[in-house]
């Protein structure tokens, strides 16, 4: 599984840890996210698609 | 759903306590081998010292992290497969491989001496045994754990 939240991140100009501690996460955890290393909960990829104002499809899509 | 209520652990705290109790175990072990000239079993320091550094490791395994979150749950739970199935590969291996080699070696003076030490192969897997069993797969566990957990924040801290 894909994701923009790297994009996403440098348009708002955020670090991972600006963004964990606004989810509620580790900063590893976004950098796991971020590299595909980790696909999040469903609760999880909400949260994150809530912060930057977009759709959860907009922001993880299947290989 | 909270998915952080789904696993029972320590406070954090405990964390710390228990690094302490390994460190200070470590060191009271060193001390028993190093300046006590009695034979290991006797050794009251080196012996009290790997007690209690198996307690600590097990405090450090069941406390949370700093921040405690699914992902850290996923690698527990990697980990926690991982140390099962490497230890009953581990048996599998001396059951099948080793157990056939005892049978094809019988009474071959050689293998019994190089491979079994000199015991016989009931004798040999029942000391193999002590060491395939729940306390070193937790030990495994906690290794494989800490090194994932240390290799996903190194590279979250190249990365910022």
């Amino acid at each position: 599984m894909k994701n923009s939240i790297r994009v996403e991140r440098a348009i708002l100009r955020i670090s991972q840890q600006e963004l964990a501690d606004a989810v509620g996460v580790s900063r590893q955890t976004i950098y796991a996210i971020e590299n595909d290393k980790f696909i999040p909960s469903t609760e999880l990829a909400l949260k994150i698609s809530a912060y930057f104002g977009k759709t959860v499809n907009e922001l993880f899509s299947l290989d | 759903m909270d998915t952080r209520k789904k696993l029972l652990l320590l406070p954090y705290g405990f964390q710390v306590a228990g690094w302490i109790i390994a460190g200070f175990s470590a060191i009271l072990f060193l001390y028993g081998i190093l300046f006590i000239d009695k034979p290991y079993i006797q050794n009251d320091p080196a012996v009290f010292g790997i007690a209690l550094f198996f307690i600590g490791l097990f405090i450090i395994g069941l406390s949370r992290e700093r921040q405690e979150d699914e992902f850290t749950l996923y690698l527990r739970t990697r980990s926690a497969l991982t140390a099962i199935v490497v230890m009953f590969g581990l048996s599998i291996f001396m059951l099948l491989v080793l157990g056939t080699l005892a049978g094809f070696a019988n009474g071959n003076d050689i293998v019994t001496e190089k491979v079994f030490n000199n015991q016989s192969f009931a004798d040999f897997y029942k000391g193999f045994q002590r060491h395939t069993g729940y306390g070193d797969a937790f030990i495994l566990y906690l290794i494989l754990y800490k090194i994932r957990l240390a290799i996903y924040k190194r590279g979250a801290r190249d990365e910022e």
